[in-house]
Parts: structure tokens; C-alpha cells; sequence
């Protein structure tokens, strides 16, 4: 089975402070894999690399067979599809806009209600909400829309970042129910997410990053059984 | 009741190129954050334009306008793509962009100015004939700068509001990040957006000029009013910039009638900054969002 | 040298570049360059207190000129219609400029930067406009109408600062070390606002506004601060340029003032102590020059202006700074 997304030799960061270290990195079809790690160590600068909002400074991207262009909206209509950290809505429209920006790039007027569809069964409260603004949602609605937006792009990788950031755990724990059904489905997901015992039962393969390297990969099973290694990055 | 009347007319013949020549640079500043000083040069630019093209070498007025109106989208391009393309990302945008359009402004000023000299040409665009209500005069031309001005507006109220285009430019306004990640080509939403400001602004210039005249300083005027219309209606605000136009333009009528016009900016300019002690983001303002 | 701090530095070289200037006469004689060199010192004076407003205290005002005409029209008005001496009016002129400063200052600079810039420019053009449409005669002598503000052709050929008197044919040196005065005394004022207190609390706004709010520096204040003293001595040196070239119009409003200055701080460097010096000898030179070609002035001065804001932001001596201080880290 050939890699959907593979990244090899990937480095990039800010301005003149490199934050990845020449990564190495594979996600097959279908699958989800994690991304952990404690913060501060280049996890969301991962993803933001891989989806062209940072430009790369050495390495390559090649997602679907094909070596990926600069530039995050060449890549987005690639199907390569990003739910950034903090969700950035676009405040100023309501629900329902933004769920359909996130079809910008689409043309299929009847798939793009089928996915619509789709958002509104996944999150109910979505359909309660769809005329109102942005700006009025509370933390957790706000994340269902940005969710739900990455989904209406209905691409063919979608990274997920931090989806449990700044939520209560009761909100939480609604979040990943829907992650769970999502990847029961036949989606290639990758999320990235500080604390395992969270991704643990959704992910298939998990990739811890420190200082902007990978110190450890492997399948659920070996994170099960590798408590050591954790509880030295991320402290137990 | 005449003098009302007369008011009003006048005030909404100044508030429609008042809202003209505002729109452009709410667009420009909501989307993009940049404060652009040589969007007066665009007006006096489209006025020259279709000048030489009528007068010059002749092509039929229709078209001279319209060669007149694409020429400051060519201009707007232009400087988009020669100058703030490279400065967009740059930390300090928002200041040093306004340096380098002063620059441009003082640049093509200075051409226009060489090419014409500073004799006032008489714009062809007019329109002759009037009628009247009562004692009140109302030419065709102030009928015609009234309607274009509304066609205009209303087309790109539109644009904005109705079109998969208008879309990506509140998009990219709102959150640029999140827009690219949309697939939303933001560069090209600049670019799109420049043209479309130059191209209004060029649209402006005509019809001021066809009241006034031409000559290589037209455009002070107008952008100064078109800085004091943002400010009030909140820098960003489509809509509000628009609509601020109009009533300011009906005050300034009102007060240059009843107190001389010299005085007519000067009580708009402090009833403006009276207003902004009390509502430091102007009156429809949020900073940098494009609202229709 | 080392020991020395960044004030004592400044001021040291403040002292070596006025004794420059000052030795300039024993070699330059002919009174054409000698006229040059004064206007070089009165814009540099203007573009030093326009950097430290922008570069420094980060208040983005389009309004230096206002402050700089203020100062002249002082000078002209008390001149024409009371007879006063240029040595009278001068300071009394800078006090005026900083009054109108604190009032405009009062009004706008609670808001954000493009307002700032939007109405200060505003105003100028509003002040402008009001001058040069006045045709109300408020002094009429021998036929001679003159409005309250002198309409539009302002006010000339009022009292000067004397030394035509009492220095014969060489009365331009006197009115050299005079605006060398002013020129110094604005430069002291500047360095001691970048490099003192002000400064430091300048640059902690820079950094973090909600930072240096949270430590009880409230930025209006601060920038009303800057905005007053630098009108006051933009304000002294519109008053000296009255006198030097006994005029005061409604010419000194227009954009390409605004635009030339602009240049010499873009040029020197933005930020800088001495780029403002540096960029206005350089365009002054310049300018010079292109006489040569024509009358292409501002189109010279709108490229040179494009060029340095895309391909050299930082100004001559600020890039240099920063070479400067690569070439010292690595050896």
C-alpha cells in the first residue's frame, strides 16, 4: 500500500528560528494517525508546513503521488485539508457560510449538500445555529464548526489540530465522539494532540515529536506498552 | 423649501462621488490593511484618461469613459503588482505602505503634470440641459453623476454580497489564514481587489472632473473628503463608507450654503473629529473587516 | 569608549557634526551653496522631529508641516502687521506650534495609527485651504490688501534678523549660525528623547503596548508627550526659515514638502538617531544634481522613495547599523 501523504526531509519554522528538524513522516490511506507531544515542540508547526501555510525551507511533500505546490490554497484544492488550532472562523459570517467556505474550492453543487447534510447529523447544534455569527458561538460550537467546515471540503487527508484545546472535558469528550465517528468511516485523518490517553482509542499509528524531531513511532499496541517513554515527555 | 430642495440636490450630486471615490479605499484598507495615499492620483488618472482617449485621439465618449475607467484598474494592478505585493507580509505594513504610495501619488503627479501641464482642461463628459422643480435647478449632469454613482455602487455591493468573488474577498478580509486554507487564492484577492478600487476610483475622477475640470491636483480634494469619510464610517466598512459619503456630503451643501463653501470641509472635518472622541472606531466601525 | 553610554555617544557626535557645519563657511564662499547648506539644516531639523515622532514614539502624523507653517506664519504675521523682530517672534511662534499640537493632540491621538495619519492630513489640508481662499482684507496699505493670513500669497519682506544691517554684504553667515542654533538645539533635543527616559518608554510600547500598559505607561499620554515637543521645535524651525527667506505662504503646505521630508527620514533611516540628517544632506545632494536634468524633482523624489520603502526599508544607516553590528559579533 503506497503512502497517501509522505514527507521526507521536511524543515521549516520563523522568520530565523527553525523550529522542524528535518522530519520523516508517512500516513497510509485510511488510516488515523496522532501526533503527540508536549507543547511548544513544533507539533502545530507540522501541520501548518505540510498544509503550505509555512513555507518549507528543505525537504518534500508528496501527497496523493503528487509533489506538492507552495502555497496553502494550491494544496487545499489538492484535497489536502487543514482544521488549523483555534479554529479561525471566519467571524464576521454566520454558521452556515462557514461551513460553505469550506466548499470554496468545490464545483459539485450536489455532493456540497450531501456533505452539508452530513455536518448537520454529525452536529445537530450546527442546524440549531446555522443563521447566527460566528463571533456569538460558544468555545465548543465554535470548534464543531471549524470541524465541520474541514469536512465540507470533503478532501482526502484531513489534519486536525488541538481539537481538544481550551474546551471543558465535557466538551471534550462530545468532540471526540464525533472524531470517533468520523473515523470509522472510510477517512484519512491525522491529529495532533498533546495528551495520548486521548487519541489513543480513535488512532491507529502515533507519532511523538520533541524538539521539532520524532523520538518514537509506533502502532497502538506499542504505545500501550512503551509507558516509560511517555512519562518521560510528557511527564505521566 | 427651495433652498432645502437645492440643498439636497447638491448634497446628494457631492455625496454620490464622495461615496465613489470612498468605497475603493474602504476595500482596499478592510481587506488588505493598507491605507493607500495615492488613490486621489487613481481618480486624476481616469480623468486624464478618458480625456486623451475623447479629446485626443478621438474615440467616441462611451468609450473614452470607459477606456477612462479601465485605465485605473490597469493602474491598480500595476501597483499591486510592482510594489505592495512585495510588502504585503512585511511586519510594519500598515505604515510603511503608506510611505510608498505617497511615493507613487507624488511620482505620477508629477508625470501627469509634465504630460498636461497645469492648465485645467474641461472634462467632455457633460451632459447639457437641465430642468427645473419650482426654482430649483437641477441639471442632467448632477441626474447622471447620481445614477452612475448608484449603478456602481449597487454592482459592487453585489459583487461582494451575492458572488462566489465577493465571497473570497470577505473571507480573505476576515481572516486571511483561514481563507488560504479554504483554497481561496489570496494573492489573487489582492489583486482583484486593487483593480477593482482603481477602477472606482478612476470612475470618481471622471465624474468630478466633469463637474469641476481637469488638472494634475484633481485628486487632493476628493481624498481628502474620501479620508474623512473612512475615518467616520469606521476604516473597513463598506457599507458605511457609502452611506457616510452621502450624508456628509449633504451636510457639506448645507453648510456651504448657509455659511459660504470655503467653510463647508472645515465644519464636516469637526463635527468628524468631535464625533471620534466619542466613537474612536467611527461609526460602523470594527477594524479591518469588509462588511456589506 | 565603551564606558561611555548611548547618550554621552550621541551627544558626542552631536558636538563633532555641529563643529563640521560650523567650519563649513572657511571653505564654502559662494552664497548660492552657503543658502543650499542653511535649507539642509532647516530640513534636517524638520526630518530629526518628524523621525523621532514616527521611528520612535510610533505616532504616525502627516501634520509636521502644519507645525513647521505655524512657526513661519508667526514670524510673517507679527512681522507684517505688528513690526516685531524675527528674534521676538521666533520663540513665541514654537510656542504657538506646541499649543496647536497639544489641542490636535488632545482631539485625535486616542486613535488608532491610520486615523491619525488620515486626520492630521486632513487637517493640514483643511488649515491650507482655509489661508489660501481668504481674500477678506483684514490690513490694507498704500493699495495693498492683505488678509488676516495672508490669502494666497502669504506674507514677504517683513523685518529679518538683522545682519543685513550689520554685516553687510556677508549677511547670510549670520543667519548660517543662527539656524545652526536651531538646528542644534533640536538635534540635542531629539537625542536626549530618543537615548532618555521618553525613549525607553517609547520602545517599551514598541515592544508590548499591553505590556508597558500594564506597567502604568499610558501610550496617549506618552504620544502627546512626543507630539507637543516635536511641534515645538518643528514649530522654532518653520519661525527660522521666516526669517532666514523673510516668507510665509500657503506654499509650505503643499504635498511635496511632505513628501521631500518623508524621503530624507526613509532615506537616512526610520528609526534611527542620525538617519534623518544623513537622508536630508543625501536628498539635498540630490535634488541638486538633477537640476541639471530639468525640473524632475518629485518624480526623482517619488522613485527614490519607492526604491528605498521596497529594497531598503531601514534606511542607509540603519542598514549599516546592522552590518555594523555583525561585522563587531563575529570578530
Amino acid at each position: 500500500m503506497t503512502a497517501l501523504l509522505s514527507v521526507t526531509g521536511l524543515s521549516s519554522g520563523y522568520r530565523q528560528q527553525r523550529v522542524l528538524h528535518e522530519i520523516d513522516l508517512e500516513v497510509p490511506q485510511g488510516s488515523v494517525s496522532a501526533i503527540i507531544g508536549p507543547n511548544g515542540h513544533g507539533k502545530s508547526t507540522l501541520l501548518k508546513a505540510i498544509s503550505g501555510l509555512l513555507p518549507s525551507w528543505s525537504g518534500e511533500t508528496v501527497f496523493d503521488g503528487e509533489a506538492m505546490p507552495n502555497g496553502a490554497p494550491e494544496r487545499a484544492r489538492r484535497g489536502l485539508v487543514l482544521v488549523p488550532q483555534g479554529d479561525q472562523l471566519f467571524m464576521g459570517m454566520t454558521v452556515e457560510e462557514n461551513l460553505m467556505m469550506g466548499a470554496f474550492a468545490r464545483k459539485d453543487s450536489g455532493a456540497i449538500k450531501a456533505s452539508l447534510e452530513e455536518v448537520y447529523t454529525l452536529f445537530p447544534r450546527l442546524l440549531e445555529r446555522r443563521t447566527q455569527r460566528a463571533e456569538s458561538l460558544s468555545g465548543g460550537e465554535r470548534r464543531m464548526v471549524g470541524i465541520g467546515r474541514g469536512m465540507m471540503a470533503n478532501g482526502k487527508l484531513m489534519m486536525i489540530d488541538e481539537p481538544s484545546l481550551g474546551l471543558a472535558p465535557l466538551i471534550i469528550e462530545q468532540i471526540y465522539e464525533a472524531l470517533n465517528v468520523l473515523a470509522t468511516g472510510s477517512r484519512s485523518i491525522m491529529v495532533v494532540e498533546e495528551n495520548p490517553s486521548r487519541v489513543a482509542n480513535v488512532a491507529s499509528t502515533f507519532h511523538l515529536m520533541d524538539g521539532g524531531r520524532f523520538t518514537w513511532s509506533g502502532d497502538a499496541d506499542a504505545l500501550a506498552g512503551s509507558g516509560d517513554i511517555l512519562k518521560t515527555y510528557l511527564g505521566g | 423649501m427651495d433652498a432645502i430642495l437645492q440643498i439636497v440636490i447638491t448634497g446628494l450630486t457631492l455625496g454620490s462621488m464622495y461615496a465613489l471615490g470612498s468605497v475603493g479605499l474602504a476595500l482596499t484598507y478592510g481587506t488588505m490593511g493598507m491605507f493607500n495615499m495615492a488613490h486621489g492620483v487613481f481618480m486624476t488618472f481616469g480623468a486624464y484618461a478618458s480625456y486623451t482617449a475623447a479629446t485626443l485621439w478621438g474615440v467616441p465618449l462611451p468609450f473614452a469613459i470607459l477606456l477612462g475607467v479601465m485605465a485605473g484598474g490597469f493602474i491598480g494592478a500595476s501597483m499591486h503588482l510592482f510594489i505592495v505585493r512585495f510588502m504585503l507580509h512585511r511586519e510594519d505594513f500598515q505604515t510603511t505602505i503608506m510611505v510608498a504610495t505617497a511615493g507613487v501619488a507624488i511620482l505620477f503627479q508629477d508625470l501627469i503634470l509634465k504630460q498636461f501641464g497645469a492648465y485645467p482642461f474641461k472634462q467632455p463628459a457633460q451632459i447639457e440641459g437641465l430642468y427645473r422643480i419650482g426654482n430649483t435647478v437641477v441639471t442632467y449632469q448632477s441626474l447622471a453623476i447620481m445614477a452612475t454613482a448608484a449603478v456602481l455602487i449597487s454592482a459592487m455591493a453585489w459583487l461582494l454580497t451575492k458572488t462566489r468573488f465577493g465571497l473570497a474577498i470577505r473571507a480573505t478580509a476576515m481572516n486571511q489564514d483561514a481563507a488560504k486554507l479554504m483554497g481561496v487564492k489570496t494573492e489573487l484577492t489582492y489583486l482583484q481587489v486593487m483593480i477593482i478600487a482603481g477602477t472606482l476610483a478612476a470612475a470618481a475622477g471622471i465624474l468630478i472632473s466633469s463637474l469641476a475640470s481637469l488638472s494634475p491636483a484633481m485628486g487632493t480634494n476628493p481624498l481628502i473628503r474620501a479620508f474623512v469619510i473612512c475615518v467616520v464610517a469606521g476604516l473597513g466598512s463598506v457599507t458605511g463608507a457609502g452611506l457616510a459619503a452621502i450624508a456628509l456630503g449633504v451636510m457639506e451643501a448645507a453648510i456651504g450654503y448657509y455659511f459660504g463653501v470655503r467653510y463647508g470641509f472645515p465644519v464636516m472635518l469637526g463635527l468628524v473629529i468631535l464625533v471620534l472622541i466619542f466613537k474612536p472606531a467611527g461609526l460602523f466601525g470594527k477594524q479591518g473587516v469588509v462588511r456589506a | 569608549m565603551s564606558r561611555l553610554t548611548d547618550l554621552q555617544k550621541n551627544l558626542l557626535i552631536l558636538v563633532a557634526v555641529l563643529s563640521a557645519i560650523a567650519m563649513l563657511p572657511l571653505f564654502v564662499t559662494q552664497r548660492y551653496f552657503l543658502g543650499e547648506i542653511v535649507l539642509f539644516m532647516i530640513w534636517a531639523s524638520v526630518a530629526v522631529q518628524w523621525n523621532v515622532l514616527l521611528g520612535h514614539a510610533g505616532v504616525f502624523s502627516l501634520g509636521q508641516m502644519l507645525f513647521f507653517a505655524i512657526g513661519a506664519y508667526a514670524v510673517g504675521m507679527m512681522g507684517v502687521f505688528l513690526d516685531m523682530s524675527p528674534w521676538m517672534s521666533m520663540p513665541i511662534g514654537a510656542v504657538i506650534a506646541a499649543v496647536a499640537a497639544l489641542v490636535i493632540g488632545l482631539a485625535c491621538l486616542r486613535l488608532e495609527t491610520a486615523y491619525v495619519a488620515l486626520l492630521t492630513f486632513a487637517i493640514v489640508f483643511m488649515v491650507s485651504s482655509l489661508i489660501s481662499t481668504d481674500a477678506e482684507c483684514f490690513l490694507t496699505e498704500g493699495g495693498l490688501c492683505t488678509p488676516l493670513f495672508g490669502g494666497g500669497n502669504g506674507f514677504s519682506g517683513f523685518d529679518d534678523l538683522g545682519f543685513r544691517k550689520m554685516l553687510k554684504g556677508k549677511w547670510i553667515l549670520g543667519n548660517y549660525f543662527v539656524v545652526l542654533a536651531v538646528l542644534a538645539v533640536s538635534l540635542c533635543a531629539s537625542i536626549l528623547v530618543i537615548h532618555g527616559r521618553l525613549g525607553l518608554a517609547f520602545r517599551s510600547l514598541g515592544d508590548s503596548r499591553i505590556y508597558a500598559a500594564a506597567r502604568g505607561i499610558n501610550r496617549t499620554q506618552f504620544h502627546i508627550i512626543a507630539f507637543v515637543i516635536t511641534a515645538f521645535f518643528t514649530g522654532l524651525t518653520g519661525a527660522v526659515y521666516a526669517a532666514h527667506f523673510r516668507f510665509a505662504g500657503p506654499s509650505l503646505f503643499e504635498f511635496s514638502n511632505l513628501v521631500f521630508i518623508l524621503a530624507m527620514i526613509v532615506v537616512g533611516g526610520l528609526k534611527t538617531t542620525w538617519g534623518p540628517v544623513l537622508g536630508a544632506a543625501l536628498m539635498m545632494v540630490v535634488v541638486e544634481i538633477a537640476k541639471g536634468w530639468g525640473d524632475v524633482q518629485n518624480t526623482l523624489i517619488g522613485i527614490i522613495l519607492i526604491l528605498f520603502v521596497l529594497l531598503l526599508p531601514k534606511g542607509i544607516a540603519g542598514t549599516g547599523a546592522n552590518l555594523l553590528r555583525k561585522v563587531t559579533s563575529k570578530s
